[in-house]
C-alpha cells in the first residue's frame, strides 16, 4: 500500500500528544473541572484525520480485505492461546503489520482490531480509548518502520516494551477520568501506574516474547502475501 | 448471433511457458446450459475468469471474446459486473459481509443502487430462494449449502445475463449439491438464464446441460450436446477421458456392441430402459458371503461401546448410545447426512474429543489410558482440510521434519518417509510451498505426513471431496496399496460413487447411532436412494451390482474397445 | 431483541445515551444521580430481566465502593473535617463527593450494559455508515471474519494436537511455542483464503462505481421523531441548567444543603421526564401485551 503525502498521520499524532498534555496540564494544575468532555473531544478529534484520510482513498478490494482480516486476526488472536491466560498477541500483530504495510495501515489495524472485538464483546466507555492505543501503537511503529532503530531485533523488542507500558498507562487515564479529574494529582497518576504495573509489564515481556519468537517468521508471511495479493507494484 | 463468441483465444500466466488455454474456439447463445469439463488444472477457471472481466488475471493473451458481437472489452465497466455474475467454488470465503441481508446486498450496494430498488429485489430473491428466515442471521450460522445458496442469490440481485459457476458443488454435501443444481436449474428454464458451469461430475448435470465442453490440458478436446460429447469421448479410446463421463454411459458403452449417439443414455430414467434390454441375465444372487464378521476372525482393533456425546450441557447428543467394532485390515466407510456427527464420531475414533459416556477400546485398551503420543502415533488421522496440518515454508521441509520429530518413535522413519515419497509421488513438489500446491496435491502431503507415524489404523475425513476423477483413482490406488500392508481404514465420506467401488464395509450414521453395518454390495442394494446410479439402473436385474466392474463380472463384454489404461 | 425502546430508530436511542453519560458526568445533584441510577436499573431488568446486568453488577458494585473508600483519603479538599487519618484530614466533602462519583460510575457503567443490548453492532454500523462508510464497511468484513478465525483455530488446534503440538501441556516456553506453531497456520491459512474473498468483491463489482450506496433498513417514523424531539428538548433543558448552574450541588470547598425553589424544582422535573424516557416506553410496550 502506497503512501501518498498527507499529514494526516502527523496531525493526528500532534493533536494526540498535545490532547494529553493539556489533560496533564488541566489535572495537576487542579483546574479540571471539565476536563472529562475534554479529554473525551481531544481523543476522538485526534482519530479523525486518520479516518478522514482514509475515506477519501481509493482502495482496491485487496487492501480492504488485507485490513479487515489482520484486524480480525489481531482481534481474535487470544484465541490459540486460551490455555494461557496472560499470554495476548494483539499488540505484535499490530506493530508487525505497521511494520510492513505503513502507519496508516497500522493505525486502522489497530483501531479497527480494537472496535470490532469491543463489538463482539460490549462496547463501554473504555471503546474509544483502546481504539486509539492500538491505532497508535500501529501508527508509530510505522512511522518508525524505516528507521535503523526498530530494523534490530533490540530496537524492536525494546519498541514492543515501551508499548506494553505505554497502552496499560493510557486506559489508566480512562479510569482515572471517570474519578472526574478534580483531585488528580501526579500522585494520583503514579498510584495507577504502580497498581497497573504487573499487567503493563505483563504485556510489555509478552509483546518481547512474540518478537523474539515470531517477529521472523511473521514478516515473511506478511512479504508473502503482499506479493501475492499483487501489493508491491 | 451468438450472446458469447470466443474465437482463437490463447493465454499464458506470467513466468509460465506454457499456455494456460491454447486456440479455444466456441460460442454460447442465449439461455444456453453449458457445461465446461476435464481434470483440475486443464484451464477450466482460467477459460472463465477470461469471461469475467474484473478478476481477469495478469498475463499475455491473444484472440477475442465477444459479447453480443462486441469485444468484450468494449463493454462498460458497469455493465459488465450487472450481466455476467460469478459464483466461485469454495461457499465460505465469497462471502464479504457480516449478515445475510448485508451479504445480499452488497453487490447492488457497490453498484449505487437506490435503496428502494435494493429492498424491492432483496424482497422477491428471498420469496425465490426461501431465504425470508434466515435474513438477519450472521452468516457462519449457515450450512455449506446454504452459503452456496446465497451466493448465488447475492450474484443475481444484478439480474445479470449470464451466469459462470467455478465448480459450484464441489464443496458441498450430496444433498446441498442437488438443491443448488434444481436452483440454477429453474434459472436456466423459467428466466432463459444462459450458465456457463465447470464441473468434474457430470452425473448430476449432464441431464441438464445443452453443451459440454471437454477440455484437456488448456485445449477443447470434444464439444456438443451430452449424447454427442458422449459418443466422442467413447469413441476417443482415451480411458482417462472416460472417467469424465456419468456412470450410466460407461455402462451402456461397456454393454452395447455398436454404440448410437441416439441412443446413449444420459440419466438413470433413459438408462433403465436402454440398459435392461441389454442384460439378459436375471442374476439375483451372485453375492459374496454377506456376513461380516466370517471375514475377519480377529478382536476388532478398534471398539466403540455405547458411546454419548455432545457439544455441551445443553445442547442434544450427537452419538447416543453408539457402538461399533473395526477389524484389522478393514475398509470401512461410514455414511451419513450432513451434521449427522460423522466427524465427530472420527474424532472420538482418534481419541481426540473424549466421549461422556461409553468407552472406546484400541486393541482392547481403553483409549483415554494410551498415552497421546502413541494414541496419535497408532492412530492416524487426516481431517477434511489438508491446510490445517501445514507449518513450513516447502514441502520438504513439511517433510523431513516431521520424520526428524518422529525419529525416536519409529525406527525406519527415513525409509517409510523414501517410500510414500515415491507412493504419492511428491519428490517433484519438493521446494513447493505448501500452500501453493493443488487440492489434490495438499492432500497427498498431508496424508504422507500423517502416515510416517506408522498408523495402525487411518482415519479420513472426506478424502475425495473436490477432486477430479483421475485424482480419486490415483487415490484409490494409493489406498488399496495400504490397505495391502494391513491397515486399517475408517473414512466418513459423502462420496457414494467412490464409497461403493472402493470400501469393503459401510455403516450409516443416524439419529445418533450406527443403524447399519454391512459390506458395500449389501449395503447400497438394499438402499432405495442412498445407492448408485448403476444400482439404480440395474437393480431389478442384478441387485447386487453397485458399481460399473460388478456389472462387467456378469456380463461379459463381446465387443472389444481400443481401450488405453489410465495413466498417472 | 427488538422491543420497546431498542425498537425505536437507533439515532434517538445513541443520542440518549451519549448525552445521558454526559450529564451524569457533569451534574451533581444527588437526586438526579439517585434517580438515573435507580431508572438505569429499571431499564435494565425491563429489557431482560436483568440477566446481563448480573453477570457483571458484582465488580462494578466494588468499583464503586472502591471509589468511596479511597477518595476521603486521597482527596483532603473541603472544610468539613471530620477526623485525621495519619495526620491527613478526612472531609465530609470529599465522602460526599466520593459517592456521588460512585453513583455516576455506576450510572455509566449499568448504562453500557443496556446500551449493548439496545445498539447492536448492526446499528451501531448503521450510524456511522454515512459518516464514515469505508471504515464501518472494513468493520463488518471484520465482524464476519472472526467467529470463521475462531472455529478455524479450533479445527486447527485439534488437528495439531495429534503431532504433540499442544497448549495445554508442557513447559511454559513450550506452550507459548505450540501456541505460535497455531498461530502461524491461522494466519496463513486465512490471509492465503481471502485472496478469494477479495476476487469475489471484484467479481461482484466492488470499486466499480465512486459511491457505494448502503442498505440499512431503518426508518425515522412518526414516534421515533416524537421521542427524539423529547429527548432533544429535555437534555437540552438539562444542559441548560447545568450552564446556569440551576440545581447545582455545591460539593467543595463546603457542602452545601439542598435546597428546593422553583428553579431547582423545575431542574427536578426535567430530570425526571429525560431520565424516564426509555422506562416510560418500556413500560408502554409491557402494558400492551398486558
Amino acid at each position: 500500500m502506497q503512501e501518498r503525502k498527507t499529514h494526516a498521520g502527523k496531525n493526528g499524532l500532534i493533536l494526540t500528544i498535545a490532547g494529553f498534555v493539556v489533560i496533564l496540564a488541566l489535572s495537576i494544575s487542579g483546574s479540571g473541572d471539565y476536563i472529562m468532555p475534554i479529554s473525551f473531544a481531544l481523543m476522538i478529534l485526534s482519530m479523525v484525520p486518520f479516518y478522514i484520510k482514509f475515506e477519501k482513498k481509493e482502495l482496491d478490494a485487496e487492501e480492504i480485505v488485507l485490513i479487515a482480516m489482520i484486524s480480525a486476526l489481531a482481534a481474535v488472536g487470544r484465541v490459540p492461546f486460551a490455555a494461557l491466560p496472560s499470554i495476548q498477541p494483539t499488540s505484535f500483530i499490530i506493530i508487525m503489520t505497521a511494520m510492513t504495510f505503513g502507519k496508516e495501515v497500522g493505525f486502522l489495524a489497530g483501531s479497527t482490531a480494537a472496535l470490532v472485538s469491543n463489538l463482539f464483546l460490549g462496547q463501554g466507555p473504555w471503546t474509544p480509548w483502546q481504539m486509539l492505543s492500538w491505532g497508535m501503537m500501529g501508527f508509530t511503529a510505522g512511522l518508525l518502520k524505516d528507521t535503523h532503530f526498530i530494523k534490530s531485533k533490540l530496537g524492536l523488542c525494546f519498541f514492543g516494551f515501551a508499548w506494553g507500558f505505554l497502552f496499560g498507562w493510557i486506559m489508566n487515564l480512562w479510569f482515572l477520568f471517570l474519578f472526574q479529574m478534580k483531585d488528580i494529582t501526579w500522585k494520583v497518576l503514579l498510584g495507577s501506574c504502580i497498581a497497573s504495573f504487573k499487567f503493563d509489564l505483563n504485556h510489555a515481556v509478552c509483546n518481547i516474547i512474540f518478537i523474539l519468537l515470531f517477529s521472523d517468521r511473521f514478516t515473511k508471511i506478511l512479504n508473502r502475501t503482499k506479493e501475492k495479493y499483487g501489493l508491491l507494484k | 448471433m451468438a450472446l458469447i463468441y470466443i474465437q482463437n483465444l490463447n493465454f499464458t500466466y506470467p513466468n509460465n511457458k506454457q499456455r494456460a488455454l491454447k486456440n479455444v474456439n466456441f460460442f454460447v447463445e442465449e439461455g444456453e446450459f453449458v457445461v465446461l469439463c476435464g481434470p483440475s488444472g486443464c484451464g477450466k477457471t482460467t477459460l472463465m475468469s477470461q469471461l469475467k472481466r474484473e478478476i481477469r488475471p495478469e498475463g499475455d493473451i491473444s484472440g477475442n471474446i465477444y459479447y453480443r458481437g462486441e469485444p468484450i472489452n468494449h463493454m462498460p465497466k458497469k455493465q459488465a459486473v450487472e450481466e455476467i455474475g460469478m459464483v466461485f467454488q469454495d461457499p465460505e470465503n465469497q462471502i464479504v459481509l457480516d449478515t445475510v441481508l448485508h451479504e445480499l446486498a452488497f453487490s447492488m450496494e457497490n453498484m449505487g443502487y437506490d435503496i428502494k430498488i435494493m429492498k424491492k429485489r432483496i424482497a422477491e430473491m428471498s420469496n425465490f430462494f426461501g431465504l425470508e428466515k434466515m435474513l438477519h442471521k450472521p452468516v457462519n450460522e449457515l450450512s455449506g449449502g446454504e452459503k452456496q445458496i446465497l451466493n448465488l442469490a447475492s450474484v443475481l440481485l444484478l439480474q445479470p445475463k449470464v451466469l459462470l459457476l467455478d465448480e459450484p458443488t464441489s464443496q458441498l454435501d450430496p444433498i446441498g449439491a442437488k438443491r443448488f443444481l434444481q436452483m440454477v436449474h429453474r434459472l436456466n428454464r423459467e428466466l432463459s438464464m444462459t450458465i456457463i458451469m465447470s464441473e468434474h461430475r457430470l452425473e448430476d448435470v449432464f441431464p441438464l446441460a445443452d453443451k459440454v465442453i471437454f477440455m484437456q490440458k488448456g485445449e477443447v478436446k470434444h464439444m456438443g450436446n451430452p449424447r454427442s460429447i458422449s459418443y466422442k469421448i467413447l469413441m476417443s479410446g482415451d480411458a482417462a477421458q472416460h472417467n469424465y463421463l456419468p456412470s450410466v454411459v460407461r455402462m451402456y458403452s461397456y454393454l452395447k456392441k455398436d454404440i448410437e449417439q441416439a441412443e446413449i443414455p444420459i440419466d438413470v430414467r433413459e438408462a433403465k430402459t436402454v440398459i435392461c434390454n441389454l442384460i439378459d441375465k436375471d442374476e439375483k444372487q451372485y453375492s459374496e458371503n454377506s456376513d461380516i464378521c466370517s471375514k475377519f476372525s480377529e478382536k476388532p482393533v478398534i471398539s466403540l461401546k455405547d458411546v454419548c456425546f455432545r457439544y455441551d450441557k445443553n445442547s442434544p447428543n450427537i452419538l447416543d448410545k453408539l457402538s461399533l467394532d473395526i477389524y484389522p485390515g478393514e475398509f470401512l466407510t461410514i455414511l451419513g447426512g450432513n451434521g449427522a456427527g460423522k466427524s465427530t464420531l472420527l474424532q472420538i475414533i482418534a481419541g481426540l474429543k473424549k466421549p461422556q459416556r461409553g468407552k472406546v477400546y484400541f486393541k482392547g485398551r481403553e483409549m483415554s489410558r494410551i498415552k497421546e503420543g502413541e494414541r496419535y502415533s497408532k492412530i492416524g488421522y487426516l481431517a477434511q482440510n489438508p491446510m490445517l496440518y501445514f507449518i513450513y515454508e516447502t514441502v520438504e521441509d513439511e517433510l523431513y521434519k516431521r520424520a526428524e520429530m518422529l525419529k525416536t518413535r519409529v525406527d525406519d522413519v527415513e525409509k517409510l518417509l523414501m517410500e510414500y515419497m515415491d507412493l504419492f509421488n511428491l519428490e517433484p513438489l519438493l521446494k513447493r510451498h505448501p500452500y501453493d500446491l493443488s487440492g489434490g496435491e495438499k492432500q497427498r502431503l498431508a496424508m504422507a505426513t500423517v502416515l510416517l507415524s506408522k498408523p495402525e489404523v487411518l482415519l479420513l475425513d472426506e478424502p475425495t471431496k473436490g477432486l477430479d476423477p483421475t485424482f480419486k483413482i490415483n487415490f484409490q490406488n494409493m489406498l488399496d496399496k495400504l490397505i495391502k500392508t494391513g491397515m486399517t481404514i475408517i473414512m466418513v465420506s459423502h462420496d457414494i460413487e467412490f464409497t461403493a467401488g472402493n470400501t469393503y464395509s459401510c455403516a450409516l450414521l443416524f439419529n445418533g447411532e450406527i443403524t447399519s453395518k454391512d459390506t458395500s454390495s449389501n449395503f447400497f442394494s438394499e438402499n432405495y436412494f442412498y445407492t448408485t446410479s448403476v444400482n439404480r439402473t440395474v437393480r431389478e436385474k442384478l441387485p447386487k451390482a453397485i458399481i460399473l466392474e460388478d456389472v462387467k463380472k456378469v456380463c461379459r463384454k463381446e465387443r472389444h474397445m481400443p481401450v488405453k489404461t489410465a495413466s498417472y | 431483541m427488538n422491543r420497546g425502546f431498542a425498537s425505536l430508530h437507533p439515532a434517538p436511542c445513541f443520542l440518549y445515551y451519549v448525552s445521558l453519560v454526559l450529564l451524569v458526568m457533569v451534574i451533581y445533584h444527588p437526586l438526579f444521580l439517585l434517580l438515573a441510577l435507580c431508572f438505569q436499573i429499571s431499564l435494565n431488568i425491563m429489557q431482560d430481566g436483568g440477566k446481563r446486568l448480573k453477570e457483571s453488577i458484582k465488580f462494578y458494585i466494588f468499583l464503586g465502593l472502591l471509589i468511596v473508600l479511597i477518595n476521603p483519603f486521597i482527596s483532603h479538599r473541603g472544610q468539613t473535617i471530620l477526623f485525621y487519618f495519619l495526620d491527613n484530614p478526612v472531609t465530609l466533602e470529599a465522602i460526599i463527593y466520593g459517592i456521588a462519583m460512585m453513583m455516576s460510575l455506576l450510572t455509566i457503567l449499568i448504562s453500557f450494559v443496556s446500551y449493548n443490548m439496545v445498539i447492536t453492532p448492526d446499528k451501531f454500523m448503521f450510524l456511522f455508515s454515512s459518516l464514515l462508510p469505508k471504515t464501518v464497511f472494513v468493520c463488518m468484513m471484520a465482524m464476519r471474519f472472526v467467529p470463521v478465525l475462531k472455529r478455524r483455530s479450533q479445527d486447527i488446534a485439534l488437528v495439531q494436537k495429534t503431532r504433540g503440538t499442544d497448549t495445554t501441556t508442557g513447559s511454559f516456553t513450550q506452550r507459548i511455542k505450540n501456541g505460535i506453531q497455531i498461530m502461524i497456520i491461522l494466519i496463513t491459512w486465512s490471509l492465503e483464503e481471502a485472496i478469494i474473498t477479495s476476487r469475489s468483491m471484484r467479481a461482484r463489482g466492488y470499486g466499480i462505481t465512486k459511491y457505494r450506496s448502503s442498505y440499512f433498513d431503518y426508518k425515522m417514523t412518526k414516534s421515533d421523531w416524537a421521542v427524539l424531539a423529547v429527548i432533544i428538548f429535555s437534555c437540552g433543558n438539562l444542559f441548560y441548567f447545568w450552564y446556569q448552574s440551576i440545581g447545582h450541588f455545591q460539593i467543595y470547598p463546603k457542602v452545601s444543603a439542598l435546597t428546593l425553589d422553583i428553579r431547582t424544582g423545575l431542574f427536578l422535573v426535567m430530570s425526571f421526564i429525560y431520565l424516564s424516557i426509555p422506562i416510560v416506553i418500556e413500560g408502554a410496550e409491557k402494558l400492551r401485551w398486558l
